[in-house]
């Protein structure tokens, strides 16, 4: 039951039109999902969201038409559960189901469970997923079409032959120190290990074999040098059925911790027309090879040299695409829904890529996470009871949370992304700044502090991007320790209160200096506090009060 | 921090005898305070050394710069013409420096405050051009603890702190107290406590338990990440206060160790 009944799927429908779909499911939550709900939104198909009890209140089930539940909130027992999102589907009478990022997006199962129930699943075909999936099996596909996969091996290691080391030891010897242990089925950094000498190479292939036996089901691991200095550069895709793959642009994402992104911007810094010409067409090769459809994204590392190394490709929409929307003037969410109800790509499309080797504007995107990054990005799930966001021309803030909601501890904590574009790189670069500047959050710490320093950092103003630039270049603690001062500076002077503003902050501490003094006799101030010495009728009383509870302040918990 | 306008230099009329202390710091520098004085505290989630808490006091008041200077104190209130300047404060840090501050500008919600250190002699209101100088700051509404502190959040450049504020001599009292009772109870029981907020999955003693500093206690997790919880000393496990499955919020109880 695809869409394809609701005429010629070659002939795309404007808006007036019927949609691609009548209705379609959200497989996820947070940010992605309202990202989709939007697009759906704005071609006027109705949507579904599925959510766990821990995201009942979420924005993604308030914005959603109709909400499912699937369960309690470990992902295992809710977006990770294909059978209950199939049946959600079902039983909502969805046509079609989008996987957003992570969770289930790249499971071929859950592809394939999808389809098997007459639901269009909105990405590449299973098929395509599963071959691309195994990073082996990707390598080889590249090296077949005249891409070089960084170098290492195209076979799976020997690790349950720990007497048949000679030949890994050689085939090493031949990638060079240092080298990864990487896993097949891998990723996020899962199975993974660096390998500085030969000596450590079999207790490397054995653990990561293991780790990712664990977390993957599947031990195989191979061999990859590592490729130091470094810059992330990745292709966006898009195919259609009738055989045709493009390529959108090109993004940097050097900037990461440990294999994870923080920054990404579009078109990537320093290529030449020409160099961007030739990395789009490896990568729409190897997306032809794989037999594309859809959405897809080919990573490569870039060596100091200006070599692109192949690294892996993700068969789903990236966190990072709206930097690709912004540059290109191409709504990927959109795109991706149309080609799954079998339209073939959109001259617009086309035409997008015909100028992607030349692309105008720049686009940079921060995620705010909930970390902490002045103690080592530890997760800070929590309460945000401040939240004001930036805007204004040329950013686009894409987020899923509030002022009152917590942000719960079972999932990933990207929590907001800060999307600014700019018609060249420095207006984008002053941009960011900006909009970092007007951003507000409390409750929780976030990684603001840290995309601050990125955007104030002269290198990355001057496109100096690795990917150690984190680790070379990333030191809070100075920026914490000044930032503490003032905070405790800031604290006394409004808890001295006093006339003019400063008493408007606090209704003042009784500083008798006898413990025990009438201070601790004093009515409960939570709810004077802030009007200090100025009459109730003050209007400006009134107003904070107002603001208080606009913002949630004692609207949460329930 | 060196370009601090006022930094170390000594204010005529100065509140007391230390006031003219440069690096040479004395051994407790919070030792002369004011009765008026009030100690704010960064309170720091984990372990690790916390940033120094500062005190601030009324200024003498033959040492306010605006009478000092003859100028209108309105003048030194930038973007707030016509409205009432907050009086000048004397800020003392743990390493000697005495600055005077102000605050001189507020959002009407009243939860965001600017201010900024009065330079001696500079009385024009203009910007300090030193960003030490320059406060910004987001205020959480403050909250008043059982035991008289004020709390609250301070967003400074995206770093969240809690602040606690609370007289300077009962803090001093208090402190005071409490290591005579350390001193008196040494080895006494030392409580273990959550560092992030999230799931306790695993837990690897039980009461009666002897650990080593160092040893694994429990783990927490949260958002795919797991956080160790190690002993900070040897002893024997006391109580355990959580168990697996638990969800456990920040400065909860985990363990106490004796």
């Amino acid at each position: 039951m695809t869409a394809a009944h609701r005429g010629d799927p070659r002939a795309r429908t404007g808006p007036a039109g019927p949609p691609p779909f009548g209705r379609l499911l959200v497989a996820n939550r947070g940010e992605i999902a309202v990202r989709i709900i939007r697009a759906c939104r704005e071609l006027g198909i109705e949507t579904v969201a599925v959510y766990s009890d821990a995201d009942a209140a979420a924005r993604h089930v308030r914005l959603a038409d109709v909400a499912v539940r699937i369960g309690p909130p470990p992902p295992t027992e809710s977006y990770l559960r294909i059978e209950a999102i199939v049946e959600a589907a079902l039983r909502t009478g969805a046509e079609a189901i989008h996987p957003g990022y992570g969770f289930l997006s790249e499971r071929a199962a859950f592809a394939r469970a999808v389809e098997a129930a007459g639901i269009v699943f909105v990405g590449p075909s299973p098929a395509t997923i599963e071959a691309l999936g195994d990073k082996l099996a990707a390598r080889r596909l590249a090296r077949s079409v005249g891409v070089d996969p960084v170098p290492g091996t195209l076979d799976p290691a020997p690790v349950d032959r720990p007497d048949d080391l000679e030949a890994i030891l050689a085939a090493a010897a031949e990638v060079g120190f240092p080298l990864l242990v990487k896993a097949a089925a891998g990723g996020g950094g899962r199975g993974m290990r660096r390998v500085t000498a030969p000596g450590e190479l079999a207790a490397a292939l054995a653990v990561g074999s293991a780790e990712a036996r664990a977390a993957f089901g599947d031990g195989a691991v191979y061999l990859e040098r590592e490729v130091r200095p470094a810059r992330h550069i990745e292709v966006q895709l898009l195919g259609d059925r009738f055989g045709t793959v493009v390529a959108l642009g090109e993004r940097d994402c050097s900037i990461q911790r440990r294999h994870q992104k923080l920054v990404e911007e579009a078109p990537a810094p320093g290529l030449t027309p020409e160099e961007r010409r030739a990395l789009h067409g490896r990568a729409v090769a190897l997306g032809r090879a794989a037999g594309l459809t859809n959405a897809a994204t080919v990573e490569f590392l870039r060596d100091s040299a200006g070599r692109f190394w192949f690294l892996e490709v993700n068969t789903r929409l990236q966190v990072e695409h709206p930097v690709t929307e912004l540059v290109s003037g191409i709504d990927i969410v959109h795109e991706q829904l149309w080609l799954a109800a079998g339209a073939p790509l959109s001259e617009r499309v086309v035409a997008a890529a015909a100028r992607a080797s030349e692309p105008e504007g720049h686009a940079i995107e921060v995620r705010i996470s909930a970390e902490d990054p002045g103690r080592g990005f530890v997760p800070t799930p929590g309460r945000i009871d401040r939240w004001r966001m930036p805007a204004g021309p040329g950013v686009r803030l894409d987020t899923a949370v509030d002022v009152g909601e917590r942000v719960p501890p079972e999932y990933d904590n990207l929590i907001a992304k800060c999307i600014v574009v700019g018609s060249d790189r420095p207006t984008a670069v002053a941009r960011l700044r900006r909009a970092l500047a007007e951003m507000e959050i409390g409750g929780i710490q976030t990684t603001l502090p840290f995309h601050r320093a990125v955007a104030a950092d002269p290198a990355f103003a001057a496109a100096t991007l690795s990917t150690d630039w984190v680790a070379e270049r990333y030191d809070p603690t100075a920026d914490r320790a000044r930032a503490a001062r003032a905070a405790a500076i800031a604290a006394g002077l409004a808890a001295l209160g006093g006339a003019g503003p400063v008493g408007r902050l606090d209704p003042g501490l009784e500083t008798t200096g006898s413990p025990g003094g009438r201070g601790d006799r004093q009515p409960e101030p939570s709810l004077r506090a802030g009007l200090g010495t100025r009459p109730v009728d003050d209007p400006r009383a009134s107003r904070w009060r107002l603001a208080g509870r606009e913002e949630g302040l004692d609207r949460w918990p329930r | 921090m060196a370009a601090l306008g006022p930094e170390g230099s000594p204010r005529p009329g100065g509140a007391s005898p230390a006031a003219a202390t440069g690096p040479a710091v004395p051994a407790d520098p919070w030792a002369e305070v004011g009765p008026a004085a009030l100690r704010a505290t960064i309170r720091e989630p984990s372990v690790e050394p916390s940033p120094p808490p500062v005190i601030v006091e009324p200024l003498p008041s033959e040492a306010e710069p605006d009478a000092a200077a003859g100028r209108d104190p309105a003048a030194l209130a930038p973007g707030s013409a016509g409205s009432d300047p907050g009086p000048v404060r004397l800020v003392r840090e743990a390493d000697g420096r005495r600055t005077p501050w102000r605050v001189v500008d507020l959002r009407p919600d009243g939860l965001r405050a600017i201010a900024v250190a009065v330079p001696p002699g500079r009385q024009d209101g203009a910007e300090p051009a030193d960003p030490a100088a320059r406060i910004e700051a987001l205020m959480g509404p403050p909250r008043r603890e059982p035991d008289g502190r004020l709390v609250r959040e301070v967003v400074v450049d995206g770093w969240r702190f809690v602040v606690e504020v609370e007289p300077a001599r009962r803090a001093l009292l208090r402190e005071r107290a409490r290591r005579s009772a350390e001193a008196a109870s040494h080895g006494g029981p030392a409580e273990v406590r959550a560092v992030i907020p999230g799931r306790v999955v695993a837990v690897a003693v039980v009461e009666g338990d002897p650990v080593a500093a160092g040893g694994e206690l429990l783990v927490v997790e949260a958002m795919k990440m797991q956080n160790e919880v190690r002993s900070p000393r040897d002893g024997v496990v006391r109580r355990v206060a959580v168990g697996v499955g638990e969800s456990v919020e920040l400065g909860d109880l985990l363990v106490v160790i004796e």
